[in-house]
């Protein structure tokens, strides 16, 4: 299977700041991948240069095969792209920012956009600045399928949506990208959503993946158990051992352990008098276990 | 392509009506744009330019920066058009918007043109100029290519406003030094103004595809191949902007300096200098021999030809392109029908040509008005090239000679062929006849006060109206008919010969442009000589040194080896007046120093993008191109880099890698 996106150990920085730090990642053809990480951690530079609209400092970046420096012209129609905060040009009507689309695309399924548009309730008429945020949003995205794009990328797509519109919106995408063979690379908060359309997962820490993995193996490799501690021991985050994170809670800790297995398990019960069983671990804990630097130690 | 277009056109509407609405008003109302009222003096052609140009700027910036303040940049570029495709449909929508106004504007002042137009009261050829403005509206191509170049450069505003304002000063400057330096006839001015507006404009434009095509990456504008571009576009533009910048800050510390010295002179059977302040309040000096605002006048004493000393009377005509006018006649005149008009006629000479030109306005004359009776084929209003007789051309220098008391007879002498032309304005149709052949006269002179020529020599620039020919017969003046015999009353001296009565002589010691050094002295020995030397004020002078310090070092080294002596009221765009002639060498190596410093402190930043074309720049055009780096170099640090951060979770390690388990 070739790989849609990628991602080959991309460096920027702002000014005197780093943004990325050797970003690698690969989204394969067919794949749903989510990029998470917290604001300002840098996965809209990261979506950003790899469509070509920022330059990396050091690394390369490719869509569909092509450079990310070199995506310009009728490439551009296979990738559909819905940027951070649904931009349309607020002053054009439905009718008339679907003659725009068309005419600055190379191709254009305008009975797939009348469907949507029939499916969505969307009047021709209306000003798209007068649309709610949902409707922008869902626009934006009939928009970015309208060319039968290999590769979507949407940056924040939920962003600012209340609960409902955000369910609509990700059922119209989950319907959208269920057709065969399209990649989709996503930025999001909201990992609710994630968990329902997301193959693969990446956590974006310091400028790099901290967590690069298909959703489901995370979901049984990663485990959540409570110990209690033998006096003058203490537990603090060590992948070598396991422990993606030990936090101190009343009379022991909770650790967050990855892949496990018995001789992890003997070693762990040798240093503690109460081993709690395997509790499931949700995304939304284990990204703010990984994103926040939590260390314990045991009295 | 069409959509992008229809998009960028409905942008570019408002402001497009804007600008002809605003126009509008101005050509209206204005008192220095009315076509409508001041024909041939009218300033609707440069308003033209300058609005087109500037508004061409401000659409431009708002097409580069609009999009990305509405969020909207990316969303526009990200489509199956090549983005320089995209470009060239938004350049031809604004360019498009920007000709349908001026031809609106155009149309406008034709219809009001029309409607107001009284046939006694406006020239004719009203709508025969209107291609003027039309022709001048192509400053909006080149104002639209630097507003799209300077948006594009996606630094941070203020930045991209700087440059945008420094260059377009720059432009301006290459446009119109261009114009001026090509002489003032007209195929080659509006040529040139073509080639420039729209050359450059197009150049402007490509320059923009190239940024655009490249990337929009706030910092990194100018990576690859677009380099030798900017920085050929930087030196081209931004130079010129620097030495102006440089040189009018200069102008106005020396001008303060010029102004605060006293005025150098003779009153009362002594020397004496009158402070600057006194100055404006009356002469208590009786005889100003220095003044240091106007010193060259005085150190150029030794010309042979005295016509400096009636320029003041515009009685020698230097001529170009533009009209001057210099002689008008109000008269009344009946015509044919009966109807009594008050007719001003007046003319006008350019280079090569003389143009008679009237305007009327239909009146009831009083009883005592004299009328007179206008020809047969008289119709007003009339504009009417008076040609010599013989066919050739009239030169560039003409002198004129006014007639006695109230007679309707100029003369005007042609300098270059000394042939005599008598410019009649007596007829309601003004006439040129020759009344002097080819050598009739040699030369001119002036008949000048003897108390003014005993204090000030042959430099008098008073009582100098009287100016007579120099002919084989002798000196002959125009009385209004004739040449006729010129003579001098008892308290007069013909100013060629008043060396021999020159009672003072100045002598300029020392020509510095802050501080002249000046020798007074009395060829009849009753006074000392008195030597002076201006201090200038301590604000000026330390003002104008620091800018000395930070013009062109070219230019600095180049004006060590000029010794022509300058007025302090002069604009010194390129050479420095303060290090001139040599002077002052400490400052030249200040500059030099500074410039090397800069250079240098730059090129040990090179390693963090400065380009190495910005160290020529400096070289060239002195420290204040720095200002402009930093504006427009960003900067990209060279960043320590973080510890690489490592995946933590990654794909299922198999058995055989995975390590072993410690827990501390």
């Amino acid at each position: 299977m070739t790989d849609a996106i990628v991602f080959d150990d991309v460096w920027r920085a702002f000014g005197g700041r780093h943004v990325l730090n050797g970003l690698s990642l690969r989204v394969r053809e067919g794949e749903v991948f989510a990029l998470l990480g917290r604001n300002g951690v840098g996965k809209s530079t990261a979506l950003k240069i790899l469509l070509g609209f920022l330059e990396p400092d050091r690394g390369s970046s490719s869509l569909v095969g092509v450079p990310s420096a070199q995506l310009d012209g009728p490439v551009r129609d296979e990738v559909g792209y819905v940027a951070e905060g649904h931009p349309l040009i607020g002053w054009m009507s439905v009718a008339r920012a679907i003659e725009f689309e068309a005419g600055t695309r190379t191709r254009f399924d305008r009975k797939y956009v009348d469907d949507a548009l029939r499916r969505l309730g969307l009047a021709r008429d209306a000003r798209v600045s007068q649309l709610s945020r949902g409707q922008k949003a869902q626009l934006s995205l009939v928009f970015a399928m309208a060319t039968d794009p290999k590769v979507l990328v949407l940056d924040d797509p939920a962003m600012g949506l209340d609960v409902v519109m955000r369910r609509e919106f990700l059922e119209a995408m989950i319907e959208l990208v269920s057709r065969d063979g399209r990649s989709v690379l996503f930025s999001s908060h909201i990992l609710t959503d994630v968990e329902r359309i997301a193959d693969r997962i990446g956590i974006l820490d310091g400028g790099a993946l901290c967590v690069d993995a298909p959703l489901e193996e995370l979901r049984e490799r990663v485990h959540k158990r409570f110990v209690r501690a033998s006096d003058g021991v203490s537990f603090a985050a060590d992948d070598a051992a396991g422990v993606l994170s030990a936090k101190r809670v009343r009379e022991g800790f909770e650790l967050t352990l990855l892949d496990f297995d018995e001789r992890r398990e003997r070693a762990l019960r040798a240093r503690a008098s109460l081993v709690s069983d395997p509790q499931p671990v949700s995304l939304e804990e284990l990204f703010f276990e990984l994103t926040t630097t939590a260390a314990a130690t045991g009295s | 392509m069409r959509a992008i277009f229809k998009k960028q056109l409905a942008s570019a509407a408002l402001p497009c009506a804007l600008l002809a609405l605003v126009t509008l008003a101005l050509a209206a109302n204005g008192r220095e744009f009315a076509i409508l009222r001041r024909p041939g003096t009218d300033g609707t052609g440069p308003l033209v330019a300058v609005a087109w140009g500037i508004a061409g700027a401000l659409i431009g910036l708002l097409c580069a920066l609009g999009d990305e303040a509405r969020g909207l940049r990316e969303f526009i570029l990200h489509r199956g058009l090549p983005r320089t495709r995209i470009l060239l449909a938004q350049s031809l929508a604004n360019l498009l918007g920007l000709a349908l106004a001026a031809l609106v504007v155009i149309a406008v002042i034709a219809v009001m043109g029309l409607a107001v137009h009284d046939p006694l009261a406006h020239p004719a050829p009203l709508y025969a100029r209107l291609w003027e403005p039309a022709l001048l509206s192509t400053s909006a191509v080149l104002g639209h290519g630097l507003g799209l170049a300077g948006g594009l450069l996606r630094q941070p505003r203020w930045r991209t406003l700087f440059f945008t304002f420094y260059a377009g000063c720059g432009v301006l400057y290459l446009v119109f030094a261009a114009l001026r330096g090509l002489g003032e006839r007209w195929i080659p001015n509006e040529a040139l103004w073509l080639v420039l507006t729209l050359g450059g404009g197009a150049a402007l434009h490509l320059l923009a595809a190239r940024m655009l095509r490249q990337g929009i990456d706030e910092e990194r504008t100018f990576a690859g191949p677009l380099r030798p571009a900017l920085a050929v576009t930087a030196l081209v533009i931004a130079a010129p902007a620097t030495v102006l910048s440089a040189s009018l800050v200069q102008q106005l510390a020396l001008e303060r300096s010029a102004r605060a010295a006293p005025l150098l002179g003779w009153s009362q059977a002594s020397w004496m200098a009158q402070p600057a302040e006194t100055r404006e309040y009356g002469p208590r000096i009786d005889a100003v021999l220095f003044d240091t605002v106007q010193r060259p006048d005085i150190a150029a004493r030794n010309e042979e030809a005295r016509y400096y000393t009636v320029e003041r009377n515009e009685l020698v005509l230097e001529l170009g392109a533009g009209w001057r006018h210099f002689v008008s006649k109000p008269q009344w005149l009946r015509d044919a029908r009966g109807r009594c008009f008050h007719v001003d006629t007046w003319i006008s000479a350019r280079h090569g040509r003389v143009l008679a030109q009237a305007v009327g306005l239909h009146y009831g004359p009083s009883s005592k008005t004299v009328v007179q009776d206008a020809p047969p084929d008289f119709a007003l209003p009339y504009r009417r090239e008076l040609a010599r007789g013989d066919g050739k051309p009239l030169s560039q220098q003409l002198i004129l000679l006014p007639p006695a008391d109230d007679a309707d007879a100029w003369l005007l002498a042609d300098a270059s062929d000394r042939t005599l032309w008598r410019l009649d304005l007596a007829p309601a149709l003004p006439t040129l006849s020759q009344v002097g052949a080819e050598g009739s006269w040699s030369g001119i002179d002036v008949a000048i006060g003897r108390a003014r020529a005993e204090l000030e020599g042959a430099s008098s620039r008073r009582n100098s109206s009287r100016v007579v020919l120099l002919t084989p017969e002798g000196r002959r003046s125009w009385n209004g008919s004739e040449l006729v015999a010129a003579a001098l009353t008892a308290d007069e001296v013909w100013q060629s010969e008043c060396a021999s009565v020159q009672r003072f002589e100045v002598d300029v010691l020392d020509a510095d442009v802050l501080e002249p050094l000046v020798k007074l002295l009395d060829k009849r020995g009753e006074l000392e000589p008195l030597e002076f030397r201006h201090r200038a004020p301590l604000g000026a002078s330390l003002l104008a040194h620091l800018v000395s310090a930070l013009r062109s070092p070219l230019a600095s080294v180049q004006s060590a080896f000029d010794f022509q002596p300058r007025r302090p009221t002069e604009r010194h765009e390129w050479l420095d007046p303060l290090v001139a002639g040599g002077r002052r060498p400490w400052l030249l190596a200040l500059n030099l120093g500074l410039s090397l410093a800069l250079a240098l402190y730059f090129a040990a930043r090179r390693k963090n993008g400065l380009r190495a074309s910005w160290l020529v720049l400096f070289a060239l055009f002195g420290p204040l191109t720095a200002v402009l780096a930093n504006a427009l170099e960003p900067r990209r640090a060279a960043l320590p880099q973080p510890p690489r951060r490592t995946l933590r979770i990654g794909p299922r390690p198999t058995r055989a890698t995975q390590p072993e388990a410690v827990v501390s």
